[in-house]
């Protein structure tokens, strides 16, 4: 039966998984960068194909995933790769596939795992899938994996749920790190430790 | 190519890739903290790079470009044993030009020439945990990264110092990686610390006996423990130089020769020096 | 330079594989299915150590490695690291049990009576000459040999379970979290008691009956009564894919089961007054008695306060593992001069100093 829904979808769980992986890989050890898994998106033909190619990259069984407000989504993920349906605070890996309003955002940011300081591994990763990755919102970040301080343009939306995940003030290790995805198959990351400068803030205010 | 009606390609089922790349993903958001994994036991001796070989194994590509090195050395025993293992059950291509390579697997050194954004150095761990040395059970060491408590460490240097002059840890010395976590940075000398701060490549550590992963992505803030008043001090080799490519401040092997008996030095960076002695004698062709 | 030699490493590792393939070689062939059926307890062995339960692969690693038990227990670890884990199988109850031996060293007369079975207890170990000449296949002509006279199966209850009846037994709540698993989790301290039982049913006999040992002579206190040990086959049930509720069965496993008992530790009157038995357990892949019952006690032991070895959970549960003991020992083989050359530095450095 998994045969027979990997040609459905042409998605190679060998060989596009790893591509996909690399990406993302690559795009988590170089916050800001934006990265292209549009290829492999490009096995799925319906639904929502960016999301869908890193679920099929991270999940399994041994996942609990969470899906907000998107129960087809989470079926078709549930039923490529057998996640655990979870609780938005139990959650691995959490689902976005629109740009939420800002209030339900932050109960969303505000619910997660964080992590605990022994374990800070055991935090959620939000992947959030947005009508495009690319904007004309200049943002100044910094952090391990950008070589001092580096502007990027993005959609305003994904600065602004940036902020939201500052405004939390989450003492470091605990976190959760945050993959920007859209229908192209950009992908952007900014994990925990990136930081929107300071005058970056000043400036806009 | 090992019979793949047995195999997965890289060896690996992809479930347990799947769990290696979670962690390493995990290890990337988090530099030097070390990320608990469910290791698996491969082919090779654990004990003998598996943290490493697993790494390579869950990364790796039909693109990918592999160089494997142990002790700076393409041609030493067991980096050939590797690159074996990834060749049969992947097909990739092999390498020894660390510039030609998009992952490079090593045990005990780095590079000599500084590595791009576009690769990734894998390093092969014995003893991820730093704080070892200062406390033998895990669940302390556990504690005391979760509390930063790192006092017993900085007084077993302070401690080192006052005994002998001058700290005498050799390889494997400590770092502190983004002012938060004491990390090993596996038994390279301490001449290979510094390429670890604020490098343009992305460094992952691979510990398969003790199951951990960790990582140092490029331009992160990574500082040799140490006090103000005492530098660092790497490894001393004024004055000698390779006696094949007549390199000086890179890593030597210290040998003696043969006939006369004397001490002389060689690149421990294989392929930096063949690579040099090369564009020589192409150079005097022109 | 030695073996390190810059150069070389390829060839030196092929002429060592023909080398290999010559010490392996032999006059006498074997084949997979004899050393199956001849040697049954070294397959069990290589079974629980490697936690792979196959007698056929088991059999095929020890031909490949000339009969070494570490290179047997490694070649099936590796190999389990290739399969993908779909299911996981539902609880078995050991009272289901198809018994092929079961005694007790607690009661002369058990509920089910005692079973001897196979075992080499009351053998006298002479060497049996005859054997050497001993004919292949003279077995087969008999034809109808050991087994043909089949009886009923036999099934029965715990002896545990007349103790539980009694209150004799320490009052245990029943434990139904999801079993932790070392094989894909880093084990933590202090660990869950099914981390520890795994860890122990994997572990390698040697060590395990080492430490079972100093503690039963006095590093540590545990001397248990062995309250039933049971061999014999159960059942392996995984859920349904299409229907959770039902199960599948998909074979029965032959294992060697220990419920030790030990009087509960006592310091005041009034907890000699209140004393119990409480238990160790063991359970082992195969017919692998010893093992079983050093686990047991490994078990028990964990349950005591104090500082010898056998109490110390991190120490035992972390340097009993077949693989990364050898493999971390073997690992010395390799060339360490980068490091060597770096400790050098620094006892020149002091010598300098001087």
């Amino acid at each position: 039966m998994a045969e027979k829904m990997q040609t459905a979808y042409r998605f190679d769980f060998v060989h596009d998984a790893q591509k996909v992986f690399r990406e993302l890989l690559s795009a988590l050890a170089n916050p800001g960068e934006k990265k292209s898994i549009e290829e492999q998106a490009g096995r799925f033909e319906k639904g929502h194909p960016s999301l869908l190619a890193l679920g099929c990259t991270l999940l399994d069984n041994e996942e609990g995933l969470y899906v907000e407000k998107n129960p087809a989504l989470s079926a078709e993920l549930h039923s490529l790769t057998l996640a655990r349906e979870a609780g938005l605070c139990e959650a691995d890996y959490v689902f976005l596939s629109s740009e939420l309003n800002y209030g339900s955002m932050e109960q969303i940011l505000k619910n997660v795992k964080y992590g605990t300081y022994a374990d800070p591994q055991q935090s959620a990763t939000i992947f959030l899938l947005c009508k495009s990755v690319d904007g004309a919102e200049n943002m100044t970040i910094s952090g391990p994996g950008i070589k001092g301080e580096k502007v990027i343009q993005v959609c305003p939306y994904i600065k602004k749920v940036i902020r939201m995940r500052e405004k939390l003030d989450i003492e470091y290790p605990l976190g959760v790190d945050l993959i920007f995805t859209d229908g192209a198959g950009n992908l952007l990351a900014i994990p925990r430790l990136v930081k929107i400068a300071e005058e970056d803030e000043t400036w806009h205010m | 190519m090992i019979d793949a009606r047995h195999y997965n390609f890289a060896f690996l089922d992809e479930g347990s890739k799947r769990e290696i790349r979670r962690s390493i993903l995990k290890a990337v958001a988090i530099p030097g903290y070390q990320v608990p994994f469910g290791s698996r036991e491969l082919p090779i001796g654990r004990g003998w790079g598996t943290g490493g070989i697993q790494i390579t194994l869950s990364i790796i590509g039909r693109e990918d470009v592999l160089k494997v090195i142990d002790q700076g050395s393409d041609e030493s025993v067991n980096a050939v044993n590797i690159k074996k293992l990834v060749e049969e059950c992947t097909d990739v291509a092999i390498t020894s030009d660390s510039e030609e390579a998009s992952i490079i697997q090593s045990r005990h050194r780095i590079p000599e020439i500084p590595m791009r954004n576009d690769q990734i150095l894998v390093l092969q761990v014995p003893t991820p945990e730093p704080l070892r040395i200062v406390e033998t059970k895990e669940s302390v060491t556990k504690q005391m990264h979760a509390e930063a408590e790192y006092s017993p460490m900085w007084l077993s240097l302070f401690e080192d110092l006052t005994q002998y002059g001058e700290i005498s840890v050799s390889s494997e010395y400590p770092v502190m990686v983004e002012g938060r976590y004491v990390m090993n940075p596996s038994p390279i000398p301490r001449y290979d610390n510094k390429k670890l701060s604020d490098s343009e490549t992305l460094y992952l550590f691979g510990a398969g006996r003790e199951k951990k992963i960790y990582a140092i992505p490029p331009h992160t803030d990574v500082v040799s423990m140490c006090f103000d008043d005492i530098p660092f001090q790497a490894e001393d080799f004024e004055g000698k130089h390779c006696r094949l490519c007549q390199a000086t401040g890179v890593y030597l092997d210290e040998l003696i020769d043969e006939k006369t008996g004397e001490k002389v030095y060689e690149c421990s960076d294989t392929g930096f020096c063949r690579g040099r002695r090369e564009q020589k004698t192409w150079k005097h062709q022109c | 330079m030695a073996y390190v030699a810059v150069s070389g490493g390829k060839e030196a590792i092929e002429q060592s594989l023909k080398l290999l393939e010559i010490f392996r070689e032999s006059r006498e062939d074997i084949t997979v299915s004899g050393i199956k059926e001849n040697m049954g307890l070294l397959v069990d062995k290589i079974m629980s150590e490697a936690g792979f339960y196959s007698p056929e692969y088991a059999a095929l690693a020890l031909k490949q490695c000339e009969g070494s038990v570490e290179e047997a227990v490694f070649l099936l670890r590796a190999y389990r690291s290739t399969l993908p884990r779909n299911y996981y199988s539902c609880p078995a109850d050991t009272r289901d049990m198809r018994l092929i031996r079961r005694i007790s060293a607690a009661f002369k007369d058990i509920p089910g009576g005692q079973i001897l079975g196979p075992t080499y207890d009351y053998s006298h170990r002479l060497l049996d000459f005859s054997l050497m000449e001993e004919e292949t296949g003279e077995k087969a002509e008999e034809g109808e040999g050991v087994g043909s006279e089949s009886g009923e199966d036999i099934r029965c209850g715990r002896v545990t379970d007349i103790l539980r009846e009694e209150h004799v037994l320490e009052e245990v709540e029943e434990d139904n979290t999801e079993p932790f698993d070392v094989t894909s989790n880093l084990l933590t301290f202090p660990a869950p008691r099914s981390a520890r039982l795994q860890t122990f049913a994997r572990s390698d006999a040697g060590f395990l009956g080492g430490v079972a040992y100093s503690s039963m002579r006095g590093y540590g206190a545990v001397h248990p009564t062995v309250s039933e040990l049971r061999c014999g086959y159960i059942e392996i049930d995984v859920p349904y894919i299409l229907d959770e509720e039902e199960s599948l069965c998909i074979g029965e496993i032959l294992v060697t089961e220990v419920e030790a008992l030990v009087p509960s530790h006592t310091e005041t009157d009034e907890e000699f007054d209140k004393m119990s038995l409480s238990g160790g357990y063991g359970l082992i892949f195969g017919r692998n008695e010893n093992k079983a019952i050093a686990m047991s006690i490994a078990d028990a032991s964990l349950e005591t306060k104090g500082d010898t070895p056998s109490q110390d959970e991190e120490f035992v549960l972390t340097h009993g593992d077949c693989l990364e003991m050898s493999g971390f020992i073997s690992h010395l083989k390799l060339p360490h001069y980068v490091t060597f050359q770096s400790k050098l530095d620094r006892v020149r450095a002091k010598e300098e100093g001087k």
